[in-house]
């Protein structure tokens, strides 16, 4: 939540400048990051904020609840494209995302105790079937993959947000 | 205590007493895998030559398996082996009709703290003659009772042989609900299929979500959010003993999640759904075991080697938490 205050902030001081579009935007998905040391995710979904830098370039934030291995929070931080100007506008975004809560631990011999910290991965989103029109969008099957770390061991992310809804201020 | 730890690469233990790696030794040393094969024998024809439940009679439906359960002479068996050592049993009988249960409870009292249990429990009742589900688990409960029966114990154990596990863990909620007041169970240690290996590539199935080995030669240490302590102490106890091939996972909270659910499927549950500590010990059953629930799961099918470990990592564990000397 103060990551989401503070992007706010900083694209209203942005905004203070010159005007920056901000939508506000709700998903459902799922998540899973899955490494040696742990099992972590579970579906849900969550509400975001996207700032536009120009006509295609965003900045975004979003904070979700995935269940079904506990209960787990998700942040995630984005910098992205979007195709201008167009109905049909796919996009892609760096995502460094990060899971927070329950998970599955197994213990190994590099981890012999559970992991404690929260699962930090860095991928790429892309959203091949986004549509707006009239200041409203719907993005449909966003696929996420990226790359964590379990200090040591690596892991992999994997989401896939189902639907995506979003209302241009 | 932490740097302590990490100096002397004990840094996952928090045993409130350090373990004794050489007794310990001692302890599992004197297991005998012959033994638990015997005994399993045993068992399996104890449940052979057992009446089988008659399951049209309690209104089962006709299945094959359903209809040859089994459960009262293998506790005949288990009564009969506790007594020729010495044991007082004790039945925990509840409930009525055909779904009434015994429980067969044996308990070497704690000298220092009696009011501290470590609650060693396997079920009885099984299909078919049921070698590794569960008279695996069975034997090894008698293997354990007799290396520590010859000890004293700072902490009370209690070895429970539960009833009816195959048809919900009858007779371990019952049980678990009536437990006496004013004690606390320190851990409950569950056994349910631990006397079948395989080592060939591909052997093993995996859940998924679960990182699996190939090879179904492990031995999986189950616990939850409050059995997680106990888990990492056994996981690192089999480390420094250097016991057996083990996979150790640990389920968030009470285990009751859509994920974790696979791994509720024995008596521990029951602890833990009551906010007990539990560590479940398992081959994995039908992951692994192609007579899981067959008429084939006979003895002969067992790995003397794998199952004389699993008892022998057992027998340090429980060792170690109720503080044998």
């Amino acid at each position: 939540m103060r990551t989401l205050l503070l992007l706010g902030a900083l694209l209203s001081g942005m905004a203070s400048a010159q005007p920056v579009p901000l939508e506000f935007y709700l998903r459902g998905n799922g998540k899973v990051f899955l490494s040696e040391a742990r099992t972590q995710g579970g579906v849900g979904g969550g509400a975001g904020v996207r700032g536009f830098l120009s006509e295609s370039l965003l900045l975004q934030a979003d904070l979700g609840y995935l269940s079904q291995i506990g209960n787990v929070a998700e942040l995630r931080l984005g910098a992205g494209w979007q195709l201008p100007g167009t109905l049909w506008r796919p996009g892609a975004a760096v995502i460094l995302s990060t899971l927070l809560g329950d998970r599955l631990s197994f213990l190994t011999p590099h981890h012999p105790t559970p992991v404690g910290t929260p699962a930090f991965s860095l991928g790429l989103a892309l959203s091949p079937l986004r549509f707006t029109q009239a200041g409203v969008s719907v993005s449909l099957l966003e696929v996420e993959l990226g790359l964590g770390w379990e200090f040591p061991g690596l892991g992999l992310a994997l989401g896939l947000t189902l639907v995506e809804t979003s209302l241009r201020f | 205590m932490v740097l302590v730890g990490l100096l002397t690469g004990c840094s996952q233990m928090d045993f409130d007493q350090a373990p004794r790696p050489e007794f310990l030794r001692t302890l599992m040393a004197e297991v005998q895998p012959q033994r638990l094969i015997d005994e399993v024998d045993a068992l399996v024809q104890a449940h052979q030559s057992d009446v089988p439940l008659d399951c049209e009679a309690v209104g089962l439906p006709d299945d094959d398996r359903v209809c040859h359960h089994s459960r009262v002479a293998a506790g005949q068996r288990i009564r009969s082996v506790l007594e020729s050592m010495g044991a007082v049993v004790t039945v925990d009988a509840q409930g009525e009709g055909a779904f009434a249960t015994q429980n067969l409870v044996v308990e070497l009292r704690g000298t220092v703290h009696p009011d501290q249990v470590v609650l060693v429990g396997a079920h009885y009742d099984s299909f078919y003659g049921g070698a590794d589900d569960n008279s695996s688990g069975v034997a090894a409960m008698l293997e354990l009772y007799r290396v520590l029966s010859t000890r004293s114990l700072d902490r009370t154990l209690r070895l429970v042989w539960f009833d009816f596990e195959e048809f919900g863990f009858i007779g371990s909620q019952r049980y678990v609900q009536s437990l006496p007041e004013g004690e606390t169970v320190e851990v409950a240690v569950v056994f349910d299929c631990v006397g079948y290996s395989d080592g060939r590539p591909g052997s093993q199935e995996a859940l998924p979500g679960f990182p699996t080995p190939s090879e179904g030669d492990f031995i999986a240490l189950i616990g939850n959010q409050t059995s997680e302590q106990k888990t990492v102490e056994a996981y690192a106890l089999n480390t420094q003993l250097e016991v057996m091939r083990a996979a150790a996972v640990v389920s968030p909270g009470d285990g009751a999640f859509p994920i974790t659910g696979p791994l509720l499927r024995s008596d521990h549950s029951v602890f833990w759904l009551d906010g007990l500590p539990a560590v479940f010990l398992t081959d994995t059953a039908r992951l692994r075991n192609p007579h899981y629930h067959q008429l084939t799961d006979t003895a002969d099918t067992l790995d003397p080697v794998f199952f004389a470990n699993v008892v022998r990592l057992s027998t340090a564990a429980v060792g170690h938490w109720v503080g044998a000397r």
